[in-house]
């Protein structure tokens, strides 16, 4: 046997792994090699020294630093997911812009027909720019959710419509409940603001349960709303 | 031989001691998933001193064994959901401090430092990187020249994957098997790589011999 191969040997026969059929010629040339014999006897001193190397404590902090590392790195997730104020973003701040500049575009376009008043051509050579416009009827009507309320005695079923438009509309209200005395109602052009419609009265002591419909037509759509009103 | 005998017998000692049963592992990994971080601080608990020894083991470093293996422990806090035991979870915590270990010496390569515990290799023999001191302590000096400092000043000087198989082996007492998992290697290649390494260390501590007559 060769040094080179048996110093591939010495592993498994320190941990006495090799090969009973090896064995043999290896312990053979280490009775001849004393160059090897001396490296393995060295390198059995240098593998027990090793394994009696001592066990050491881990810091008394220890678990106390592990779990400062932990709330610090879930800190730091918390801290991304909050944007500062002072981080410029090309995107979030482009978006608004572009936008607001499209708005600013179409808003000029339509000058002539939401501002009301004579125009005068600027000379920008718009055909729109300039012409006299007159003022259109605006459309603008909120029909809020019914309420029950408490007058004279009597309850009343309250419809809050708040018209700031210029346009008649009409109204049809139905209700239906136990103690209705009026299930149906039309209204002619509200007006103004807050119109308050006392629609029916039902007794103050009654416990019924008023399902109210109300519908009105705006811009040639006709618009519904039920609400069920407990008493 | 008696190297094989001592080590089976450190082995029975080390598990003893330490009372590293695996089916108390696993109750506390499942309560650990269930979110719970008293569970997850009996963990720290148990494997603590081995993660840290490891640590040691490899860097020669107490601040840096410190930082592996805490470091190693958050790892582990993020990933135990991902865990699903098809290795023992001490084989797994191993494979994580062997990663950390792996990453902070490439993180060290691409930030070099001096450190004041740089091994030097000289021709003859290995020496610590001297820092000048006006007033050296006989103590330190001693404590230099003792043969578990100049096996642990051994073993740092390895390249990384000889000294992981050798503190594996040796010191944190994995078999080869367990080793091959580890480092996801042929355990014909965990053995030959090991021999290697043991004949690089027997090397570097030749001139010392005389701190290792047993």
């Amino acid at each position: 046997m060769i040094c080179i191969r048996a110093k591939e040997l010495f592993s498994d026969y320190c941990d006495g792994s090799i090969d009973p059929a090896i064995s043999v010629p290896f312990e053979t040339h280490l009775d001849e090699c004393s160059s090897c014999k001396t490296e393995l006897t060295e390198l059995r001193s240098v593998w027990l020294g090793i394994n009696s190397m001592p066990i050491l404590e881990a810091p008394s902090d220890f678990r106390a630093i592990v779990w400062k590392k932990i709330d610090a790195q879930a800190n730091a997730e918390a801290a991304k997911t909050i944007k500062p104020w002072f981080k410029f973003s090309f995107k979030s701040y482009f978006k608004p812009a572009l936008a607001l500049g499209a708005f600013a575009i179409a808003l000029f376009m339509l000058a002539p027909v939401v501002i009301p008043g004579n125009h005068t051509n600027a000379g920008l050579g718009l055909p729109w720019l300039g012409q006299s416009t007159a003022v259109k009827p605006v459309l603008n009507i909120a029909v809020g959710e019914p309420v029950i309320g408490n007058y004279e005695g009597k309850s009343w079923v309250n419809l809050p419509v708040n018209n700031t438009g210029s346009v008649p509309v009409s109204l049809n209200v139905d209700i239906q409940g136990t103690g209705v005395e009026k299930s149906a109602v039309h209204i002619d052009s509200p007006s103004g603001t807050n119109n308050m419609y006392h629609l029916t009265h039902v007794a103050p002591n009654l416990t019924t349960t008023l399902i109210v419909k109300t519908t009105w037509e705006q811009n040639g759509i006709v618009n519904s709303k039920v609400y069920k009103l407990k008493q | 031989m008696d190297s094989s005998s001592s080590r089976e017998l450190r082995i029975a000692e080390r598990q003893k001691e330490m009372e590293l049963n695996p089916s108390e592992t696993r109750k506390l990994v499942d309560r650990c998933k269930q979110g719970e971080n008293g569970a997850f601080d009996d963990l720290i608990r148990r494997y603590e001193r081995k993660v840290y020894n490891f640590a040691y083991r490899l860097c020669g470093n107490y601040d840096e064994a410190n930082d592996i293996a805490s470091d190693t422990f958050v790892r582990v806090y993020n990933a135990l959901g991902n865990f699903r035991g098809d290795s023992s979870f001490i084989t797994w915590l191993f494979r994580i401090v062997t990663n950390v270990y792996l990453d902070e010496k490439k993180r060290q390569r691409s930030k070099p430092t001096q450190s004041l515990h740089e091994i030097i290799e000289l021709e003859e023999s290995i020496v610590q990187r001297q820092i000048e001191d006006p007033s050296p302590s006989p103590a330190q000096q001693f404590e230099k020249m003792e043969r578990n400092e100049l096996l642990q000043s051994a073993i740092t000087s390895l390249p990384e994957y000889q000294r992981l198989m050798i503190v594996m082996y040796h010191t944190e007492n994995k078999s080869y098997e367990e080793i091959a998992v580890i480092l996801d290697l042929p355990i014909g290649t965990v053995k030959s790589r090991l021999n290697r390494a043991r004949l690089s260390l027997r090397e570097k501590l030749a001139p010392m011999m005389e701190h290792f007559q047993i």
